[in-house]
């Protein structure tokens, strides 16, 4: 069987701001490095890591939103490129980070959903003002919402729009990027059901993004665990969760605030300055923050991902060559 | 106890349009004392951003309106204080993390010097002295490579920068009082517990005092002194953080609490609250939340219940369990 997406040695570089002097090379942010993995139809794929490591870089290239710099994504085992685009763009949805802007401001919600709905064919004309409600009603909203404008919903009602939009399309993949931030646990927690409904009645495929790791446990099959534009960690969601093996996910799961009434913060997991994506440390990137690192994770290129228990790790702690 | 810094009564905020007019927020009353950390907690659309913007009087006001009630700020009445004294008191005495950060920040400024023109218009800071503050401020929230992501435009930032950006800038006049409208939205945990490491310092330093809006029941455990529950445009519970989050008393609360989804449970369907959120056009009578609650009576449905205190601070608005607790407590 061949997977619905293949994403092999996927990257993505920014010229960076500031000044350069002349003839300098102007510098680059690589905000994605050497990505690759892959997603079976019906699968969902969990994204975390921390902020600015790249997970909406990433998500945009695999939709060609994002010009890629190198390496390819296949969709149904056709490369992605100008030609094979339409075909992923009519079967693929994105919801987007930020939900105020991802709505157009002069657009009614209802018409916003109608005009998908007749872009992709999905009903007849007669019954797009119906599907729209039903939809509407789907993720927690009502008819009466159809005639507002984005602006006078609250944040969770537009992050609801956008999550309505994508689920209009039917799609095959929808890549969902941090989609139920904004919403109450009670909603969100419908939102995902209705995501673990869908998907096992459509056999439709996800790439989650998301913070909110409890979540994240619910829903996905898979986690990828991204650190400065590389997969960290990659294995089954249970496994990750409850042996994290890279000491990033180690310090990411401890960090997650439970509900204490005696509770205060967790003291710092994570030493030291972020390290800047413009000037990449040698070796391991994580190293100038991990709490074990070694030598060897100091120079020379940056670890692949290698067995790691049930998982694999990019770390020099587990197995791989040097043992 | 001394006045508390901010003082809301019986807030009232009505959206109107065409000649209609619906109740988005009801009678709010709710103070934060000097360096006190509140949490605001609730449904999505149950009016916890609307009652921050009213405060601010940032209201968008060709479709909102404060209907009734007073905000005391610093002994001063927000609701009636003239259009130039708001200025002054939003640039440099309340400072508002908004929740759409990207809607915040001028698309075609760089961030440093966004930043840099508010230290300078209400610091009289020298651009130099700015330059460093911002920088300074950049790295306290954690944006890697400040001195040269300063540079950057808006769209150059991932979300959780630009969400990090608006909290620097929030910061940046040194406010009294700090509105954080779901700050951490965009924050992976690790640096999400360094922004709120950041605001619990400067509350510990500066006596700070801080409105936070979240719906991450674990931030408020961790940060908060007290929370206020919102549902349907009113607070129907209200008392110290470790009072409300340990021996909820409105069922709304006590629900919300056993949504909270935890990592260490397993893959498969979370609990949620049965039925819908209801919308202003059609609140529910009585009790707003009546026709989702199991512990409804008669009551419930033809009269709406006020706030009850039950021991000293911690408030709930239940014909049920405030009068059972409080029989509790007597007994
Ligand atoms: N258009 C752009 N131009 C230049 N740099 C960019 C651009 N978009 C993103 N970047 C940079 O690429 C890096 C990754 O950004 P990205 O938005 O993918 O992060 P993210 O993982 O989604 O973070 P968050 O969790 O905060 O949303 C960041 O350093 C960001 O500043
Ligand atoms: N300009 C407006 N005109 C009419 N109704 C509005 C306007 N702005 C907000 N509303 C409505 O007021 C209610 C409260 O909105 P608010 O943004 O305060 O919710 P919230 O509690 O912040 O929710 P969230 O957690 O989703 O951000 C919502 O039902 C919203 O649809
Ligand atoms: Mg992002
Ligand atoms: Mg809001």
């Amino acid at each position: 069987m061949t997977a619905l997406l293949e994403v092999a040695g996927l990257e993505v570089a920014f010229a960076a701001g500031g000044f350069t002097w002349p003839g300098q090379a102007a510098r680059q942010v690589k905000a994605v490095n050497g990505v690759s993995f892959a997603l079976n139809a019906g699968e969902t794929l969990g994204l975390v890591g921390e902020s600015g490591c790249g997970k909406t870089t990433l998500a945009r290239a695999i939709l060609a939103l994002t010009e890629k710099s190198a390496g390819e994504v296949l969709f149904e085992g056709e490369r992605v490129d100008r030609t094979s685009l339409m075909r992923l763009r009519r079967n693929a949805a994105m919801i987007f980070q930020d939900p105020f802007n991802a709505l157009n401001p002069r657009m009614r919600v209802g018409d916003i959903l109608a005009e998908v709905l007749r872009v992709h064919r999905k009903v007849p004309p007669d019954r797009i003002a119906a599907r729209v409600e039903e939809l509407l009603v789907l993720v927690g909203l009502s008819g009466e919402h159809a005639r507002r404008k984005p602006a006078t919903l609250s944040g969770g009602q537009c992050q609801r729009v956008g999550i309505a939009r994508a689920l209009a399309v039917e799609p095959k993949l929808i890549v969902a990027d941090e989609c139920v931030s904004a919403l109450d646990v009670s909603i969100q927690a419908q939102i995902i059901n209705l995501l673990i409904d869908i998907r096992s009645r459509m056999k439709l495929a996800m790439i989650f993004i998301a913070h909110d790791l409890a979540v994240v446990r619910r829903l996905c099959d898979r986690v990828c665990v991204m650190y400065l534009g590389r997969i960290v960690e990659e294995g089954a969601t249970a496994d990750v969760f409850s042996a994290p093996k890279h000491p990033y996910t180690q310090a990411l799961i401890r960090a997650i605030p439970e509900i204490d009434p005696a509770g205060s913060l967790p003291r710092n997991m994570l030493p030291g300055e972020p390290p800047s994506p413009l000037d990449l440390p040698p070796g391991c990137a994580f190293h100038p923050r991990c709490p074990q690192a070694m030598d060897i994770c100091r120079s020379g290129d940056a670890p692949v991902l290698r067995p790691a228990g049930e998982q694999r790790a990019a770390c020099l702690l587990y197995g791989g060559v040097r043992h | 106890m001394s006045a508390p810094l901010l003082d809301i009564r019986d807030l009232s905020i009505e959206a109107h349009k065409d000649g209609e007019r619906l109740g988005i927020v009801e009678r709010v009353s709710f103070s934060v004392a000097t360096g006190e950390i509140l949490g605001l907690v609730g449904e999505s659309g149950s009016g916890k951003t609307v009652t921050c913007r009213a405060l601010m009087r940032l209201l968008p006001t060709r479709s909102l309106r404060i209907s009734g009630g007073k905000i005391e700020f610093a002994g001063r009445n927000l609701v009636t204080a003239s259009e130039a004294e708001m200025r002054h008191i939003r640039g440099a005495r309340i400072g508002m993390i908004f929740q759409n950060p990207a809607s915040h920040l001028d698309p075609v400024m760089r961030i440093g010097r966004q930043i840099g023109e508010s230290l300078v218009l209400h610091l009289q800071m020298s651009p130099r002295e700015a330059k460093a503050q911002t920088i300074e401020l950049l790295r306290q929230v954690g944006i890697p490579d400040p001195q040269r992501r300063a540079d950057d435009f808006p769209h150059q930032f991932s979300g959780g920068m630009r969400q990090r950006a608006m909290i620097a800038l929030a910061l940046a006049c040194s406010p009294e009082l700090l509105i954080a409208d779901e700050p951490t939205t965009a924050l992976d945990v690790t640096v999400q517990a360094q922004i709120l490491r950041l605001l619990v310092e400067l509350r510990d330093k500066r006596g700070l005092s801080i409105i936070l809006i979240t719906h991450d029941l674990g931030v408020v455990a961790q940060t908060c002194d007290s929370v206020a529950v919102m549902y349907a445009g009113r607070i129907c519970e209200k008392g110290p953080k470790r009072d409300v989050l340990a021996e909820p008393l409105h069922p709304y609360t006590s629900r919300l609490i056993a949504c909270q989804p935890s990592a260490s449970a397993e893959a498969g369907l979370l609990p949620s609250i049965p039925g819908q959120p209801p919308s202003p056009s059609a609140w529910p009578s009585g009790c707003r939340f009546h026709p989702r609650c199991e512990r409804a009576i008669g009551l419930c449905r033809s009269s709406a219940p006020e706030l009850v205190t039950v021991r000293s601070n911690h408030v709930a608005a239940c014909h049920v369990t405030a009068p059972a607790r409080l029989a509790d407590e007597a007994a």
